[in-house]
């Protein structure tokens, strides 16, 4: 989780991670950060983040962000 | 058969009664049969092509499936396998669509629109975690690409969405009944009164042109989708919105997105972001945080995305010169204004009061409308030149018409979920059906069958 937090402060450091969980449903993270955040977190956990993935309930918080990722590591290896 | 014909109506109220009284337990098997006789009468040929489409993705999404539990291969060979079959089938009917934009063949009424649909279904299927979201039933999938009300001009529907009320079940409703009917009023209200009014003269006036005709673009596309909603209600079936007061926008990124909406979620949903999010892309965004910072990172492969994104809109509409640099000159300036925001918001900033402020919110709005009429040109371009004029008399309507519209959509805009009374709609209804009949504009010289979006 650290490091995902890590990851999130390099795309957005003016966002409080461990509160928030509307980024997508406010507007928070809009188009270039979340491709920013795909790039990032594919070539972090070298997994593979298809199109179906990019829904407000996998990108609203950290949280979600780190289960699909897990998911996502489970599924593909 | 269009629908501000008198046959259209005749043929709807017919539906209605078979629907709710002797077929309410065949209730989409009676819209897929009235959908393929509606589509019939734009050409007998055409039910070959969208045949065509139907069958090819539905063999298309079963092999997909059944690829899923394939045994002695691995998931790595699965995927490739299942991408193998949705890219065929993709490349199939993206071509057909190809051929007939581009070759000097008779366009089949719609193809551009339930194909984009059609294909939509496929990619959903191909990204579908498991087998159960694949319509197993030929004539169900058949019904989805083909309901009439949406089939020639949209909205551009999800198969996720719109199974939820397509498949019958309705029992007559008489509030949805009358949404319906008042929302086809409202359409016919727009097309017939105004648009089809103002179309043969809109060119006439040089310095006028580009803004009359963003009047008769918009009743001409948002009456035909209010007409497409409202018949669909009658039946108890919600077809996405298409447009949410697109003369309200602040930007053109705002405009996008409450302008031809299912469009543009069809774009961004199975161009921009897969494009954005592919490995070269990815690639791309990582070598540029090396070499030239997180910012370029940022924003360079976003824009590739969208400039590809507005290159294949602009195809979409129409393989002429004039629609390809109209979708580029909007990617162009939505790239810009992104460029221009960390200075939109220094001003913002400096100048907090005056940015707040509802003179200034007009400008915004202001200065978009000109922006987008002016980007329209290109489109306007195409039409043939017109000597026509209205008389005084046409001028009032037209006024009346576009004030009585205005009206409207700022009530609507600071009572976003306010319903008036079932009293209300229906005098309202009332109202707009006899203002269709006394000042429509079906008289000679007018062409009341043709809506602009059935030719892209």
């Amino acid at each position: 989780m650290e490091k995902l937090i890590e990851i999130l402060n390099n795309v957005r450091d003016d966002v409080d991670y461990e509160t928030c969980d509307t980024l997508i449903d406010d507007g928070i993270y809009v188009s270039f950060d979340i491709i920013s955040l795909v790039a990032a977190l594919c070539e972090e956990y070298d997994v593979e983040i298809g199109a179906e993935e990019l829904i407000p309930e996998n990108f609203n918080s950290a949280k979600a962000l780190y289960e699909m990722v897990q998911r996502l590591i489970e599924e593909q290896n | 058969m269009s629908f501000t014909s008198s046959y259209f109506l005749l043929f709807l109220a017919v539906l209605a009664v078979l629907y709710y009284l002797p077929l309410r337990r065949l209730q989409w098997q009676l819209l897929l049969a009235a959908s393929f006789f509606y589509y019939a009468f734009s050409g007998i040929i055409n039910l070959a092509y969208i045949s065509a489409t139907i069958v090819t993705t539905f063999i298309a999404t079963l092999i997909m499936d059944r690829l899923r539990t394939a045994e002695g291969r691995s998931k790595k060979q699965i995927k490739s396998r299942r991408r193998a079959v949705m890219l065929v089938c993709l490349a199939v009917n993206i071509g057909g669509l190809a051929v007939f934009k581009y070759a000097p063949l008779r366009f089949p009424l719609g193809i551009s629109f339930y194909t984009l649909q059609t294909m939509g279904y496929l990619l959903d299927c191909y990204r579908a975690k498991n087998a159960e979201f694949t319509e197993r039933n030929p004539f169900r999938l058949a019904l989805f690409t083909s309901f009439f009300p949406q089939l020639i001009m949209g909205p551009i529907s999800r198969f996720s969405d719109l199974k939820k009320t397509l498949y019958g079940g309705h029992r007559f409703n008489a509030d949805s009944f009358l949404d319906g009917f008042l929302r086809i009023a409202f359409g016919m209200f727009k097309k017939l009164v105004i648009a089809d009014r103002l179309s043969p003269v809109m060119k006439t006036n040089p310095a006028l042109a580009v803004f009359l005709y963003a009047i008769v673009l918009y009743c001409d596309f948002t009456g035909g989708i209010d007409i497409a909603l409202g018949v669909a209600k009658i039946f108890g079936i919600e077809l996405a919105e298409n447009f949410n007061a697109p003369f309200f926008s602040t930007s053109i990124a705002d405009y996008w997105r409450r302008w031809h909406i299912t469009m543009g979620a069809w774009f961004r949903d199975y161009i921009f972001y897969p494009l954005s999010i592919s490995k070269p892309m990815r690639k791309l965004t990582m070598r540029l945080k090396e070499k030239a910072g997180d910012g370029a990172a940022k924003r360079i492969p976003v824009y590739i995305a969208t400039i590809v994104t507005w290159f294949l809109t602009g195809i979409w509409h129409g393989s002429q010169w004039n629609y390809i640099v109209w979708g580029l000159a909007n990617g162009v300036i939505i790239m810009l204004s992104q460029e221009c925001e960390s200075l939109y918001k220094r001003f913002r900033a400096k100048h907090e009061r005056l940015t707040a402020s509802k003179p200034y919110a007009a400008f915004a709005v202001i200065r978009t409308f000109v922006l987008m009429s002016l980007l329209r040109g290109f489109d306007l371009f195409s039409y043939p030149a017109q000597t026509a004029k209205l008389n005084a008399a046409n001028i009032v309507i037209v006024a009346a018409g576009v004030l009585l519209l205005a009206a409207i959509g700022f009530w609507r805009h600071s009572h976003k979920d306010a319903k008036p009374s079932a009293a209300w709609r229906i005098t309202a209804a009332c109202a707009l059906i006899a203002a269709v009949l006394v000042f429509g504009a079906y008289g000679l010289g007018y062409d009341a069958s043709g809506f602009i979006y059935t030719q892209f």
